[in-house]
Formats: structure tokens, C-alpha cells, sequence
């Protein structure tokens, strides 16, 4: 019995260490760290980095266009010329002749 | 041609009465257009007064008294109002005008009832009198509600200016970081901001001289000088006010022209 368990152990080790190394791999393809693909962090980075690509430097300047920005101070320019004028109204209300005096 | 002495003191009489009456109330010749919105019209009381002859009964100076009293209502009301409706006003200046728009409104009300049960001739006219001079409705208490709301209205002004300062210092920094030269923009900014600066310092200090003043100052002569001081320089904050929103303008149009004109030459 014992002469035969020996041998069934043996590869029955076998077979688990193939299943873990299997498993390992098919997370990413690739264990961490691995030769080939980066990791993800390193991937962020990469894509981060200030080092502008030779693509970069032919690209268009930032342009200006104040758009609705525009509208939003012309509302303002308006509300604020209606508010002024009742500033006119109350000069105006304010001469003691306005009313027929005293 | 020789006057006799009758005649002459005839003249002095319709003179004296003349006198009674225009000095009591209201010269009314004027029939210029009241503005709308304004005080109740100045010939308002016209006919009670031209049915003042030369002995006036007690029911036409009752009549006149009672008419100029009911104009200065009309007057009182449409300032209360006014007051409640401003909002830009501070609640300590509203309450303020108010109290004094309410104060002269009792004392008008007592008045009238002196007036309607006055049975001697020279006391009616001693209180059509002071219809005009304890009250001052409409040389002092109307000036003095209008220029302290035109001051709190300035005040208020300032918050309007800043939200559009934001905005177009927003675009004069977004104009820049693109290249753009934005000398001009920024120079009507400043333009703006010391305008209002400005219109600040001159209304600021008015409602504090102008809220103590009372009937008593006007007759003495010394309240009419503060009201025409703070009317002037009310007048002069407008014109800052004004010439601030043109800056503004001057700054939204420079920032356009920039959104289409071509990128600055970098200086070196």
C-alpha cells in the first residue's frame, strides 16, 4: 500500500502546482511584475507625465473666444442700467420744488 | 395819477393776504407737469386758493388747510411706499424714513382736526401756516426720504459691480493665458473699479447727515445747506456710477474684439 501512495503523491503535487501557476497567470496574463506589459501604476504615470510628446508641439495655440461668458455681462451690464435708474428717480423726487414747495 | 389813502390801504390788505396765504402754503403759478410718480401736483389745491378773497370765511380757509393737508397725505403715501419697495435700502435707514414719513403723518392728522374745529379767524390761519412749517413735507421730508434711498442705492451698487468685475477679470485672465494682449480690457477694469470707488466715498457719508434733520433745522436755515450738499453730491456719485458702467462696457468690448483678433506677437 505504501509503495503505491507514494508515487499517487507525488503527482498529484504536481498537478496543484501546475493549477496555482495557471491561475496566477490568467489574472493578467501576466503575474505582477512580471517581464513584458507595466503595471497599471506605471501606466498612469506614463500617461501623466508633463514630458510633452514631439505630437505636442505642433498642435494649436489655446484660443479666446469669451463666448457665453459674454452674455452673462451683458445681463449684468443691463440689470445694472435699470438699477441706476432709480438712482435718476430718487434726484429727481429729491428737489424740494418737485412737490410745489412751501 | 394820485392814489388816495384808501386805495393805498386797500393794496396793503390784498398784500398782507397775499402774503398770509403764499406764505403759508404754496406759490403756485407754475402749472408745469407734475412727474409721474412724484409728489401730489403743486396746483392741486389751486381753486381753495384762489377762493381766498380779500376776507377769506372760515369754511375757504378750512377748505384750503384741509386740501393742502390731503396732497401732503398723497405725498406721504407714495414715500412710504417707495420705502417698503427698497430693497437695496438698509432695514436701519427704511425703519428710519418710516418712522418719520409715519411721525409727520400723525402730526398732519392732528393738525386737520385742529383745523376743522378752529372757530377764530387769525388762529385758522396761524395753523394753515404751520401745514407748511412744522412739517416741511415737501422741502425737507421728501428730499431727505429720496436722498437717502438714492445713497443706499449706491451703496447697493457695489455688489452689482463686483459680480461684474468677477467676470470680466475672469475673461481678462482666460484672454491672457491665450496669448492675448489685454492691456486695454484691463485698463477699463480699473477704470471701472476707481469710478465706483468714487460713487462710494460721496454717498457714503450722506444718510448720517441727512436722517437727523428736522423741520426746526429747516425753518432756522441751517438743514436746507446739508440738503442741497448731499443733493449735489448724490448727483455726482450718479455720474460715477455712470461713467463705471461705460468702463464696463469699454472692457466687454475690448474682450470681444480680442476673441476674434489673431494671438500677440510674444514681446521679448
Amino acid at each position: 500500500m505504501n509503495r503505491h501512495t507514494r508515487p499517487t503523491l507525488g503527482f498529484a503535487g504536481a498537478l496543484l502546482f501546475g493549477a496555482l501557476a495557471v491561475a496566477a497567470c490568467g489574472r493578467g496574463g501576466t503575474a505582477p511584475g512580471a517581464a513584458g506589459t507595466p503595471p497599471p501604476d506605471a501606466v498612469a504615470t506614463a500617461q501623466a507625465s508633463p514630458t510633452p510628446e514631439p505630437s505636442d508641439a505642433a498642435s494649436p495655440a489655446p484660443t479666446f473666444d469669451p463666448g457665453t461668458a459674454i452674455d452673462a455681462v451683458d445681463s449684468d451690464l443691463q440689470a445694472l442700467d435699470q438699477f441706476l435708474n432709480g438712482l435718476d428717480s430718487s434726484i429727481a423726487g429729491s428737489d424740494g420744488q418737485a412737490g410745489g414747495g412751501e | 395819477m394820485k392814489s388816495s389813502p384808501r386805495t393805498i390801504l386797500g393794496g396793503i390788505a390784498l398784500a398782507a393776504l397775499m402774503v398770509v396765504s403764499t406764505a403759508a402754503i404754496v406759490a403756485a403759478a407754475d402749472p408745469s407737469p407734475v412727474p409721474s410718480g412724484g409728489p401730489a401736483g403743486k396746483t392741486i389745491c389751486r381753486p381753495q386758493r384762489d377762493s381766498l378773497t380779500s376776507k377769506p370765511t372760515l369754511e375757504q380757509l378750512k377748505a384750503f388747510g384741509d386740501c393742502e393737508i390731503a396732497r401732503r397725505f398723497t405725498t406721504l403715501n407714495d414715500l412710504a411706499a417707495r420705502i417698503a419697495d427698497a430693497k437695496f435700502a438698509t432695514s436701519e435707514h427704511k425703519t428710519a424714513l418710516g418712522d418719520e414719513v409715519s411721525s409727520t403723518k400723525s402730526g398732519l392728522t392732528a393738525l386737520k382736526a385742529k383745523i376743522d374745529a378752529e372757530t377764530g379767524l387769525e388762529a385758522m390761519k396761524a395753523e394753515i401756516r404751520q401745514i407748511a412749517t412744522d412739517f416741511r413735507v415737501y422741502v425737507l421730508v421728501a428730499p431727505k426720504v429720496n436722498l437717502v434711498l438714492g445713497a443706499d442705492r449706491v451703496a447697493a451698487s457695489e455688489t452689482k459691480f463686483d459680480a461684474i468685475d468677477k467676470r470680466l477679470g475672469d475673461l481678462i485672465a482666460k484672454a491672457e493665458a491665450a496669448g492675448k494682449d489685454v492691456t486695454d480690457a484691463r485698463a477699463h477694469l480699473a477704470n471701472m473699479n476707481a469710478a465706483v470707488d468714487k460713487a462710494l466715498g460721496l454717498a457714503s457719508p450722506l444718510a448720517a447727515k441727512l436722517l437727523p434733520l428736522t423741520p426746526a433745522q429747516f425753518n432756522a436755515g441751517t438743514a436746507g445747506p446739508i440738503l442741497t450738499d448731499a443733493r449735489t453730491k448724490l448727483g455726482e456719485a450718479r455720474t460715477q456710477l455712470r461713467t463705471a458702467a461705460a468702463e464696463a462696457k469699454a472692457c466687454r468690448d475690448a474682450l470681444v474684439k480680442l476673441g476674434a483678433a489673431p494671438v500677440a506677437s510674444p514681446t521679448a
